[in-house]
């Protein structure tokens, strides 16, 4: 698929919303006019509602153009065995076994994406999780909301050392972090590292101290602090079963584009390069692709 | 006037030094427990390097039969070793480490051999895995010994007959990653 399909896709999917809003406009307008009734308002908030509906089909027609075009390619430039599949998510498992997450009660994930880049598997998705919270008012009536516990990006890398025990790393402020001792033997402690500075900033449990020793590495600290200036968000890292897992709390769902915006594909190709290379400097920045303690002695 | 309300008071003040007392003294203990953990950490890292650079050791010795002069330091390790020793031990292994990489550099056919780069990835990870047994330990015995010059604490710690403990020094060039190029 080419520049003008995936155009093509856009501007119908904002004709659609233009139009339909449009006509909200005007029989709310016209329905305010006759009858001077506040029922006007609530004409245009379903007129709208209404043509978000319809729209849903032509927008996901266009995002997967887009995605398939652009994200797609760029992806296959930094990857080898791809897999990127626009629509599929991370599997709740993923996350939830981990144990170092509120789960909540919803949970969506889409963009996966899994590949080898320096010989490092690397599988990563964006991911919303939600709780529920019902209010009753004195009349007796239920309300329910939603509350975001997690948006961004949770990443699965392999990592380069061998570990025995589980490590959780939590930037403070990335909220609904937990760690579980149920079922398992070994019991998290909270750790102090030597390096003040990194424990000002993060919040360190392990199964095992002298493995949170042997995986966070004065150098490693420094570079997740690091990782961490440089990234617009706050950021969770669980050392599981040999696999580093981080998650970016940055409430964002990456590799998406407006269907207001004209595609400029130099800019378009940046954008999208700046959301792999968050994935790519993971492994970059932390020195993840050194496996010297990966090699079985 | 009632002694009630004289008693009550220095009850309630001697209930409070009390427990001061006993959950001040319990961390000490938990801070010595501690240091005593990271110190047999410490010793299963450092039995693990001997053992890891005597097969070293071993390699080089029968790819290196015409070297007369390079002399390995004898190292033994036994329980009960005091940190000193511990360092001494470690700094023994830093020299025969040196002496193996020139034989290594002269012998390429060595260096080269999979039965080497074996060992040398073994040693990387025992070494790296010293270095956090060492940087636990230190970073237990440097909680330990602030805990000893802090007032009040430090009378508890004075009565208990707690002295400050020796850190294990690291050689400087060992605080780095361990880089290897095979």
């Amino acid at each position: 698929m080419g520049y003008e399909e995936v155009e093509r896709l856009r501007k119908k999917a904002k004709r659609i919303e233009l139009i339909g809003i449009f006509i909200s406009i005007i029989i709310s307008v016209v329905v305010g006019v006759m009858f001077k009734t506040p029922i006007a308002f609530f004409i245009f908030v379903f007129g709208f509602v209404l043509t978000t509906i319809i729209n849903i089909g032509p927008r996901k027609k266009f995002s997967l153009a887009f995605k398939n075009t652009y994200v797609l390619k760029s992806l296959q430039s930094i990857f080898e065995n791809l897999d990127y599949r626009p629509e599929s998510g991370l599997k709740r498992d993923i996350i939830a076994n981990t144990k170092m997450m509120n789960m909540g009660d919803r949970y969506t994930s889409n963009d996966y994406i899994y590949g080898t880049y320096k010989g490092i598997s690397v599988t990563q998705a964006d991911v919303h999780i939600e709780e529920e919270h019902t209010t009753t008012d004195s009349d007796g009536h239920t309300q329910t909301t939603w509350v975001t516990l997690f948006r961004g990006r949770w990443m699965v890398f392999d990592f380069n050392k061998i570990f025995k025990a589980n490590i959780q790393v939590c930037q403070k402020g990335f909220g609904n972090a937990r760690i579980s001792n149920w079922g398992s033997d070994l019991k998290y402690k909270k750790v102090q590292m030597e390096d003040e500075d990194f424990n000002k900033r993060f919040r360190i449990f392990a199964q095992d101290e002298h493995d949170a020793f042997y995986i966070l590495t004065p150098s490693l600290m420094e570079k997740i602090k690091r990782v961490s200036e440089s990234i617009n968000g706050r950021l969770l890292f669980c050392f599981v079963d040999n696999k580093l897992h981080i998650g970016l709390q940055n409430g964002k769902d990456s590799f998406e584009h407006g269907i207001f915006k004209k595609i400029n594909e130099e800019k378009v190709i940046n954008e999208i390069s700046q959301d792999i290379k968050l994935i790519t400097d993971f492994v970059d920045q932390l020195n993840l692709d050194n496996d010297l303690f990966r090699k079985e002695v | 006037m009632n002694p009630l309300y004289i008693i009550i008071p220095v009850a309630v003040v001697l209930l409070i030094i009390i427990i001061w007392f006993i959950s001040t003294s319990n961390r000490l203990n938990r801070a010595v427990v501690k240091i005593d953990e990271a110190s047999s950490g410490i010793d299963v890292a450092l039995t693990k390097r001997y053992d890891v650079l005597t097969k070293m050791i071993d390699v080089v010795k029968a790819y290196a039969k015409h070297e007369k002069e390079t002399l390995f330091e004898v190292i033994k390790l036994r329980d009960g070793m005091s940190m000193k020793e511990k360092n001494d031990a470690n700094r023994a292994m830093d020299e025969n480490m040196k002496k193996i990489n020139v034989l290594a550099e002269n012998y390429p056919e060595l260096k080269s051999s999979e039965n080497y780069k074996t060992l040398q990835q073994s040693i990387a990870d025992v070494e790296e895995h010293l270095q956090a047994s060492r940087r636990l330990y230190n970073s237990n015995v440097s909680i330990y010994n602030q805990l000893l010059v802090s007032f009040p604490t430090s009378s508890i710690a004075r009565g208990k007959g707690m002295t400050k403990k020796d850190f294990f020094e690291a050689d400087e060039a060992k605080k780095e990653d361990v880089k290897i190029d095979l």
